[in-house]
Parts: C-alpha cells; structure tokens; sequence
C-alpha cells in the first residue's frame, strides 16, 4: 500500500485513498451517494448544510462527510439509522421555511431540494408555525431571484469569489435573518455570473432569460462548445421543439471545469433577434429581393466566379472547422488564394514566422499551474472569462501573476506588479523589459532588438527578477496585443520574454476557432493541414485594395474588422456575396447576396481551440426560417460551381475526414512559437501631443451573436464600453467635461459623437472608442467638444 | 474556606486594578524572572499540565494540553495567542471582573502563555459591551506594562518579544466560540468554522494560534508563582484543581462573583451568596450559564461544584454562572427567554440551528402564550436531540439542552400550561386565562 493512501470502509466496502481527502470524496470516486447542499467539488468546503451527516464507527455524533478527513481503519455507515436519522432531520429543517412553491419555481424537476426531499423527507410537515419570508434582491438583467427560496448553502458567495475572483455577494445577518445579498443594492457585475445559478441547488437563482420557458424534462440536451472565445467552453444546448432555449456548462476538467462565461450562457438569446437572416436574397434592379434557394446560390457562383482570382474571401474566425476548409476548397479552386479570418488584426509582417497555428503555447492547465505569469496587451477577464479564472486559480495557488497594459484594467486578478504603458509605446517597453530581462538572466540578444529605441527608461525590476527566477513562467499576449498595429513585433518579443524566462509563451486568438483557420487553410498563407502556400492576400489587403467580388461569412465588418470605414468603402465598390445569420443595415446597402446560414447551436461542427484541442460539437436546434449550416451552403456552392465530385459530401463526417487526413490525425499538439521569419522591426510612436484612438471591443461587442443578446446588453459591463474613455489630464487641456458630447475624426471622413468620459486608467494621448463608432482599431484623431444647442 | 486566592487576590486592596498593588501581591515577579533566566518554555507548558488547570471558559480542556498542541520551534510572531474576553454566556460576568480589577494578572498570563507557546504576538478580544470599563481598565494596564518594559521587542535586552493588543467585540454571543471569535478577529462575520483544522494548526489568519478563557490565563501567573502542586490542592483532586469563579445570579440576597476552591459543595456556595431572597424556596438551579441542563433544587443542593461533580449531578459545570431560581419561577417563561436568546443569536450558518432555534422558540412561546398543544412537547424534546451534537459550534448544543432539560424536569408545568393556559407558578398562575 502507498504510504500516502489509507484503508477505509465505507458501507461495508473496503476502499482505499489518499490521504486528506475527505469522506464525501472517497464515496463519489466509489459511486457511493451521499446527499449534500453545500458541498461542491470545485468549490472550498464549508459544511454549513449539515445534510451529508454520516455515521463514523467510534463517534457519538454523526459527523459531515464533506468535510470529515478520512482516516485509517474508518468505518463509516451512510444509510445507518443513525445516519439517515440524522439526514432526515437536515432534510425536515431545510423544508420548515422553504416555500415549496414548486409548481410556480423555475427550478422544478432540477432541483436538488426537490430530488433530496422525495428520499428524505416526511410526507407531512410538523411545522406550524409561520414561514419566513425573505425579499428578492435585484442583481442585474441575467439572474433572477426568489431569495424565500434560498437554504443558504453560501455556493452562490463561494463561486463569485473563488471562480469570479470577487466577493460580490454575502451574507447579512444572523440566524433565521441571514440574508444572502449584495449588501448594498446593486448588479453582479462578474463575467461568470451565471455560474452562480447552476450552483444553487433551489430556485433562489435562476436564469432571468429562461424565466418560466421550460422544465428540465421537456428538454434535450445537446453537446456544443462555445463559439465566443478561443478557449472553447464546452457546453450543453437545451432545446425543446428545435429551439435552442438554455445554454450550461458541460464539465471538462482540462479546459473549463464545471464553469462557463456569461457570454457563454447568455448569447443564445440573440438567435431570435429581429434582424435574423431567413431567406436567400439578391440584388435585381438594385433591390434585394427574396429567391428561393436555387436561385440564390446560382447568382452568388456568379459573383464569386466572376471576381476569380481577385476573390476576396474573409471568414469569421468562429467558423467552424469544416466550413473553413470547405470555403477555401471553393476558393481556391476557383483561383483565388485570398481568404482570412484575422479581421481584427492590423499587422501581418511576421506572417512567415508563424507557428504550425497561433496557440497559447501549451495546454490551459500548464497555464494553472505556472508560477509567474506575465499578461501583455489584455483584458484577460473579459477577452477569456475562463483564461482568467484559470490564471486566478494558478494565483491561488501561489502564482505571481504581473501585467503590462496599454491602459488599466481591473482584471479580477490578485496582481503583483503592474506597469501601465501608452498604447503607442507598448512595443518599446516590452522591448525594454526583454533587454532588462536578458541584462538579468546575462544572455545577449538578437540583433533586431538594436531597432527599438532607447529614450525611454522603464522601472522593471521587480518583474524582472521574478520571471529569471520563476521555474514555470508564463507569457501571454492579449487581444490588444493581437489587434495592436505592432502586433509582429510584440510577438517576437513575447516569445523572446519566455525564452529569456525559460518559461511558455502564447497568444489568445480572438474567434473560437483562429487555430483551425490555419489547420484547414483558411488563412492566405496556408492550406489544409497548415502547410505553407503561396500566400494570397491578407483580410487587410483585400479591403486595402478594393477587390471586384467579395465573399463574406459570419462577419459584420463596420464591427469585424480592423478598419471598418475602410472595410465598408472596398464592400460598397465590389460584388458581395454575404453568408450571414443576421442582416445589419449597411449590409442591405452593399450586398449583392445574402445567403441564411444556421446560426450558433443550429449546426454541428469541430473547434480547435488555443491550445490545440479538437472539440465536436452537434446541432442542438433547427435553423431559424430558410437558414442552412453553412457546410451544407458550401456544398450546394460547390457543386453549383461545377465541382460536384469534389463536393459530394452526404455527411459532415466525410469533409472532416477530408481535412484530417492532411492535417495528419489528432490530437493536435499545442503550437510551437518559435519565430524564424526576419522583418523590419516598427517601433512605438512617440509620445507627444497627438492623441490616438484606439477601439476596445467589449466583453459583449465582439461578434454579431453576442451583440444582439439582449440580456448581455443590459449589463454594465455593456454599457461601459459605449462610451469615449479619455485621461482627465488630456480633458483638461483639451476643455472636455466628464459626459460631455465629443466629436472624434480620423482620417478622411471617419469621425465619431461620443459622449467623453475621464477615467485615470486612461494613459495620455489615448482615447478609447467602443467598436462599430466609424473608426479604424487604431489612428491618429483630433477631439472637439460638440457644442449644446442653445437653449432657446 | 478561604475566597479570592487567584484571580480576585487584588480586591483586597482600595484601587484593586492599579500595577502598583498587583506588584504587591508578587505580580510580575514569575514574568521577570522568565525574562531573566529564559527556562525551556516546556517546562512552563507542564507545569501547568501538573496544576490541573482547566479551561475556564465553558468547555474545561486541560490547558496545558491544549497549549502543546501549538508547533514547536522558534518563537514567532506569526504564532498568536488569543485571549477569548467576550464573555458572553447569559449569567456570566466572572471575567470582566478580573478585567476590571486584576487586569495585570491578565497581562502577565498572556505574556507567560506567549512565551510558553513561542509566540510573540497576543491579541484579547473583548466583547463590544465591555468598551467602558473593562476595556479601559485592559488598555491602561497594557500601557503600564509597556511603560515598565515588561512587553514590547527584545523586553529588558533578553531578545524575547512578546506584543500584546487588546480588540473590542462588536456584540455577537457567537464571538465567544473561539473560531467564531477568530473570524470576528479578522474583521469578518463571526461565524464558527468548521474543525479540522483547529486553531493550533490554522487558527487567525490562518497561523497557529491558541484561544484561552480570561480567567484561565489570569490563572496563570499566580499558579507559576505558587507552584502548580499548591493550586491543585486548593482543588478537589487532579482532574479538578485550584479555583474557580463562580457568578451566582437570580433569586439571591447576595448575588455576585465568588471565587472558591473547586469541588465546594453547592450548598456553601449557596450560603456564601445569601441563600434565598425572601425566604422562598429554592426551585431550580441552572448551575453553568445558560446552555448547560437545568437541575432540580433536589440535585443541585447535593452536588458539588467542580467538573465532575456537576456531570454527576447531570449537568456541565460550563462557564460557573449559577443561576438560581425560586419557587415562584415559571419555567415555561424561563424557557422562553432563554429560546429567544439562543434564536437570536444562531449565526445562521448550519441548518439545524438556523432553523430549529426558531421553530423551538416560536413553540415555546405558543405555549407560553396560551396556544400550546400537547404534542408539542415531544416535538420540542425531538426537535431538541436533532440539533444537539449536528452542528458546526456548540451553540446548537447550548440551545437544545435548556429544552430538553426543562421538559424533562418540569414537564408538569409545561402540560399545565398547554391544558390551563396559564402558569402553574408565580404571577401567571393566579393571572386570567392567556389568550385563547
Ligand atoms: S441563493 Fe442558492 S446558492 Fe446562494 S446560498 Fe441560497 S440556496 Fe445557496
Ligand atoms: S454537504 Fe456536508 S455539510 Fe453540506
């Protein structure tokens, strides 16, 4: 026997574990249930809900299972009379106050009160005296309350602070008058929520767009994974009648747990928007009318045959694996090599120096466990709300974890040291910080780095000495970094920190699957399996150069894209093909044809995720009006295109099969991020008088599903990101007040009317400008107060 | 016998609190002679193991037990000693006497108790109504000592630190659970935490820390200065030696705190305190604060007052606070109020004490009220032995046993309550009907 394992016997069978697990832990592993409330397997242990009481051979009292470290030689009876005795009477406390009001309560038919009381309690209540009853607190537009229902098992105050990182709830009062509540009235504003209502085990919490839609019973469940961040959440659709209705979390103990995003959870709610795409449409006579499929799909060959070799294909990078390598088969049959889904980015020099795919570098755990993380150019919390429960987590268990940020964030995150640079000087202080790094650990430096300027000094120490002494260090590179216009040289350099630190480096992608695009070629230079090709042209380019014929998929590019204004100048004066599930305005305005494709949860397809996991995932609702997966759209294309042998698919299987066979078989192994290619280095832009915008993509702005998820956009989190975030230093000398009305013009025509808000977390000469405002990620701007119209 | 050896020895004296007359008694002599001769802290833990000091808080743990259980090795300040002030048991008031007129002997047991358990730094939580006198009188002893050089760093050049600070209480009864106390000490809510771990090995702030009673650590300077054999044998025998405080309260003439050999029988205590109050009869005696078994006049006036013999008797001998009640006591109302106290001061965190001190007390007062049934009292009895012994603290355990304790020795008066709806006893008894 291991030295670190001990023998027990739980009802009669002999088991055996390692030691400082607890009772209730032996007995799962054993598939032994013992009832509990307040016990949860990724949570910390309290043992206030008394209803995992067992007996313990040699112990006058019962004692809490879920708390109660095993012991060699235990004994311990959970159906005992003694045991259950005790159960029964948690059982019958628990009930004397809950308002049983389960035919009115969402949670009917899941809910742990509900099933323990069939096995624990008694038929008839003893008690006769009258019920409490508790207010309900108003916690934001995504979970609904109904605190009389609450049995104060505090999972609900344990998630926010241990998963959300944040004690946003608590509980007031003593005794009977404990109340579970925020304290002082306001929204949960963690992006992980929701969590907390999977975790109450009544219906205190539930989900507010859910409210009174279902029971649990009527619905099926189907596996999908999420399609918003480059994690790959892995979730449950529940449908009922072909509507997706409810989204929870699927646990997967490598990448989420038992925990998903808000935006996870709540994203669905935009399937059912307004503007949701539902029948083929082309344009005649300048109008776009509604054609049956055939005809559709007819017209759009014509537009994309037409354009030929100037083709320019740009995907969203959450499309799924299979129609990205579907799409670049058509396209590039067609003649064409232009195709991307790097919309956001802005800098592609390094792209000859790119890994087999952008990852993280390793797996999610190996960032858990690393000892001193170093995040660059991210809004880890709100980027990747699970990224940053895990980095949280490795905080928890001793990490240091450090940022360097073109502005301040608050990341949730117990940060150790923090540097706040100006976005235009970003790639000069990580410059720094690689030559202060390599003066530490005493290792030379690549030639390149005599590129980067010198002028400025940084203060670094600290974070210097702890990644040359951190075993397992680790660099991230965040969406600013990626959408930064020095994103090649913040790369190089990311990599360089974690070569100096002997640690990992890796980048989050933004889409949910940006490390498919390359695996299935869908990316300008690269075709199936990853392999270099003779590369076409860059998302950038193709609108940089105003193409005869576009083909679009999943995108919205005034938000999408990196330049916007740009975007929709080279849409407007080509043919556009437009594969969408929703129709915005403009898009009526350039579109030539508008072909319905299935939304999020309507169709099945594969993910790989940042670090290189292959994830499945299956319709788990009918696509709304005339829509159709989209790799039923790219076959139908396919063939019409006269390549019907090559697309001949009868089922998604086969063309994943297809793309397998180059990609050579899974699993995936994580990218490599070496960096071979040489290019010219471009460093910062000074700092001086000119201001720059810069666009942040909030937590619910980024891709067209979320942003019509109507609870989401009610939340604060929301409603910060519409505004125009400028420092108070620069306000002042630019005479703008807090809420006052601004105009902010780029180059050309670009301006935006935003209302100003003066935030410190704002370095000078920066503005931060929501997405979709009429302005490219990044430029030069000059802000004016818009003056208010005389009153009269 | 003789009264006031130990924590009271001051009181002799006008101004009882003041250093000068602490000295008098031989106060701090144990404490400097530590800091000069520097012995091996174990041989203070055993000394006080051999003087069968027990913890005089409620629960009785030999102290000097609990003291090893704190990990040796260097002293440290992240090692904490924290002393429990927030007496807050009803019927007690033993411990803010002693703040009040011996606080030095006070300050001297946590300085030995430091030393003893190589900690150097010494926390005394006192509960919030304490703010006036006992914490002024704590606080002005703390300075004195410091002004003498007897704490701080590196005390007298002999390279021991010991810092001692003294915290309020914000009024919480479940401040007085050392865990709880230990939450409250960190600025949280004060609810119990759950053990394992105990505080010798994750106590405040997750360091190891050791709680004891005011009394305990009063205790201890004059027991090193004495000898641990010289205390014992005040006491009844090993497991029961030395002194104990006794707070008589209710129908008393002299009410008030009594320092007397542990193991004196009940009957000389009784006297010491006057006897009864206008010649009644003695009833009831609830002989250790209010969470330990009621005992009939019967039982307590053969009883002894030290652990075992109050155990014999069917009760716990707990913090000392005696209470005594007369002929003319409903025991229905005592119940009540002693229910409404326990319902009001659960922390809520464990179900069975969150819920059932309610439901027990809205019962009770039912009956009190004169809308009692006679299955109630079963009920309460059952409701009683499913909170006791399934909780997280003992103040489920404090709650039930009042119940059970009264039903069972006073039943008559409960089912009288039920069938007349009025009082057996007392004023209620010859009161109109209760509200039907
Ligand atoms: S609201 Fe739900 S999760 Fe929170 S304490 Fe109450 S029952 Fe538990
Ligand atoms: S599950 Fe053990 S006490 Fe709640």
């Amino acid at each position: 026997m291991n030295d670190n394992h001990v023998k027990l016997t739980i009802d009669g069978h002999l088991l055996e574990a390692p030691k400082g697990e607890t009772i209730i832990q032996v007995a799962d592993e054993a598939g032994i249930y013992i009832p509990r409330f307040c016990y949860h397997k990724h949570l910390p242990i309290v043992a206030n809900c008394r209803m995992c009481l067992v007996e313990v051979e040699g112990v006058g009292k019962p004692l809490p299972a879920c708390s109660t470290p095993i012991t060699e030689g235990m004994s311990v009876r959970t159906r005992s009379e003694h045991a259950t005795d005790a159960q029964r009477a948690t059982m019958e406390f628990l009930l004397i106050n809950h308002p049983l009001d389960c035919p009115v309560c969402d949670q009917g038919g899941e809910c742990e009160l509900q099933d323990l009381a069939l096995g624990f309690g008694r038929g008839v209540s003893r008690f006769t005296e009258t019920k409490r009853v508790v207010p309900d607190e108003q916690i934001g537009p995504l979970v609904q309350t109904s605190m009389t229902r609450c049995i104060y098992c505090t999972r609900c105050i344990r998630v926010l602070e241990e998963v959300g990182g944040r004690r946003e709830i608590g509980a007031t009062g003593r005794g009977e008058h404990m109340k579970i509540g925020t304290y002082i009235e306001h929204s949960i504003n963690s992006e992980l929520s929701g969590n907390i209502i999977d975790v109450c085990p009544v219906g205190a919490l539930n989900s507010a767009p859910f409210k009174m839609q279902a029971r649990g019973w009527e619905l099926l469940s189907h596996v999908t994974v999420s399609p918003h961040d480059c994690l790959g959440s892995n979730l449950y659709g529940h449908s009922l009648r072909g509507k997706l209705l409810r989204v929870v979390p699927r646990e997967n103990n490598s990448i989420n747990d038992t925990w998903i995003s808000d935006r996870d959870r709540f994203s669905y709610t935009g399937l059912t928007a307004s503007d949701r795409a539902r029948v083929p449409l082309i344009r005649r006579n300048g109008e776009l009318i509604q054609v049956e499929w055939e005809a559709a799909l007819e017209y759009a060959v014509g537009i994309l045959k037409k354009a030929g070799a100037d083709l320019g294909t740009i995907l969203s990078p959450s499309t799924t694996l299979e129609e990205m390598y579907l799409a670049q088969k058509l396209i590039r049959r067609l003649g064409s090599n232009n195709i991307d889904t790097r919309i956001r980015q802005h800098d592609f020099r390094d792209d000859v120096g790119d890994p087999r795919f952008p990852s993280l570098g390793g797996s999610i755990r190996e960032v858990s466990n690393a000892d001193a993380i170093l995040i660059i150019g991210s809004r880890l919390n709100k980027e990747v709300p699970i990224l940053g429960y895990q980095v949280r987590k490795a905080a928890r268990k001793g990490s240091t974890v450090m940022v360097l940020n073109p502005r301040r964030y608050d990341l949730v995150l117990p940060i150790s040291h923090e540097k706040i640079v100006s976005p235009q000087q970003l790639v000069n202080a990580v410059a720094a910080l690689v030559r202060a790094l390599a003066r530490e650990v005493n290792r030379s430096l690549p030639d390149f780095m005599s590129q980067f300027s010198l002028d400025k000094e940084y203060e670094f120490t600290p974070i210097v000495k702890r990644l040359a002494a951190a075993d397992r260090a680790y660099i991230i590179l965040g969406h600013i970094a990626v959408q930064h216009s020095s994103f090649a040289d913040l790369r190089r350099l990311g990599a360089l920190l974690a070569k100096l630190s002997d640690g990992r480096f890796g980048v989050i992608t933004e889409g949910s699957n940006q490390a498919g695009a390359y695996l299935a070629g869908a990316v300008p230079h690269r075709g199936p399996g990853g392999v270099p090709v003779m590369p076409g042209m860059t998302a950038r380019n193709m609108f940089e150069k105003h193409l005869p014929g576009y083909f679009i998929w999943s995108i919205e590019p005034e938000f999408d894209c990196w330049d916007g204004p740009a975007a929709r100048a080279a849409l407007d004066a080509g043919s556009v093909v437009a594969a969408v599930s929703f129709i915005t305005p403009a898009m009526r305005e350039y579109a030539d044809c508008i072909l319905p494709v299935a939304a999020f949860g309507e169709t099945s397809g594969s993910y790989v995720n940042v670090a290189g996991e292959l994830q499945h995932f299956n319709a788990a609702a009918i696509p709304m009006g005339e829509s159709r997966p989209g790799w039923k759209i790219l076959r139908a294309l396919g063939a019409e295109a006269g390549l019907v042998n090559e697309f001949s698919y009868a089922r998604l299987g086969e063309i994943h099969a297809e793309l397998m066979s180059s990609i050579g078989g899974t699993p995936l192994a994580g990218g490599d991020m070496e960096y071979s290619g040489n290019w010219e280095v471009k460093p910062g832009i000074p700092d001086n008088k000119n201001l720059h915008a810069f666009i942040e993509v909030g937590p619910y702005a980024g891709d067209p599903l979320v942003r019509r998820a109507e609870p989401l956009q009610q939340t604060e989190d929301a409603k910060h990101s519409g505004y125009a975030w400028i420092s108070p230093t620069d306000a002042r000398e630019l005479n703008i007040f807090d809420n006052q009305l601004v105009r902010i013009s780029g180059s050309g025509s670009n301006r935006a009317d935003l209302v100003a808000k003066l935030s410190k977390d704002v370095t000078r000469g920066s503005v931060w400008i929501p997405l979709g405002c009429g302005l490219p990620m990044h430029g030069q701007v000059m802000l004016s107060a818009i003056p208010v119209a005389a009153e009269a | 016998m003789e009264l006031n050896q130990v924590c009271y020895e001051t009181l002799r004296f006008d101004k009882p609190w003041t250093l000068e007359n602490y000295r008098r008694i031989g106060g701090y002599q144990v404490w400097e002679r530590i800091l000069r001769e520097q012995p091996d802290p174990v041989s203070i833990v055993e000394e006080i193991k051999k003087s069968g000091l027990r913890g005089r808080g409620g629960a009785g743990f030999p102290t000097g037990v609990k003291w090893s259980f704190m990990p040796k090795g260097d002293p440290s300040p992240y090692k904490h000693l924290v002393c429990n002030s927030d007496e807050s048991e009803p019927g007690t008031c033993k411990d803010r006497d002693i703040l009040r007129f011996n606080p030095h002997a006070l300050v001297e047991g946590m300085a030995i108790a430091c030393y003893a358990m190589r900690s150097e730094l010494g926390y005394n939580y006192l509960r919030g109504e304490f703010m006036d006198e006992p914490y002024g009188r704590f606080s002005q002893a703390l300075k004195e000592a410091y002004n003498e050089g007897l704490l701080g760093k590196n005390i007298r050049k002999s390279g021991i630190n010991v810092d001692l600070h003294a915290v309020l209480g914000a009024g919480a009864y479940i401040c007085g659970e050392e865990t709880g106390l230990l939450e409250s000490l960190e600025g949280k809510k004060g609810m119990p935490r759950f053990k394992p771990p105990f505080p010798a090995q994750y106590g405040v702030w997750g360091r190891p820390t050791t709680v004891n009673n005011t009394e305990t650590l009063a205790s201890v300077p004059t027991i090193l200065r004495r000898g641990s054999g010289w205390f014992m044998k005040i006491g009844k025998d090993e497991k029961n030696g030395g002194t104990k405080i006794f707070s008589v309260s209710g129908h008393v003439s002299k009410p008030g705190n009594y320092e007397v050999p542990l193991g004196v029988p009940f009957a000389e205590l009784f006297e010491l305190a006057g006897g009864m109050r206008l010649g009644k009869k003695l009833k009831a005696v609830i002989p250790g604060g209010s969470s330990v078994p009621v005992l009939p006049a019967e039982r307590i006036m053969t009883a002894t007052m030290d652990y075992d013999g109050i155990q014999k008797a069917g009760s716990m001998l707990g913090s000392g606070a005696v209470i005594v009640m007369d002929e003319d006591t409903c025991m229905v109302r005592v119940l009540e109020r002693l229910s409404r106290f326990y319902y009001a001061e659960s922390c809520g965190q464990c179900t069975p004490c969150r819920e059932g001190t309610g439901w027990m007390y809205r019962a009770v007062s039912r009956i009190e009220n004169g809308r009692g049934h006679m299955e109630d009292l079963d009920k309460l009895v059952d409701i009683s032995h499913h909170i006791e012994g399934h909780t997280i603290c003992a103040l489920g355990d404090a709650a039930s046993m009042p119940v059970w304790s009264f039903i069972k020795h006073f039943r008559d008066e409960f089912e009288y309550h039920v069938r007349e709806r009025r009082c057996l006893v007392g004023p209620g008894a010859v009161h109109r009907e209760l509200a039907a």
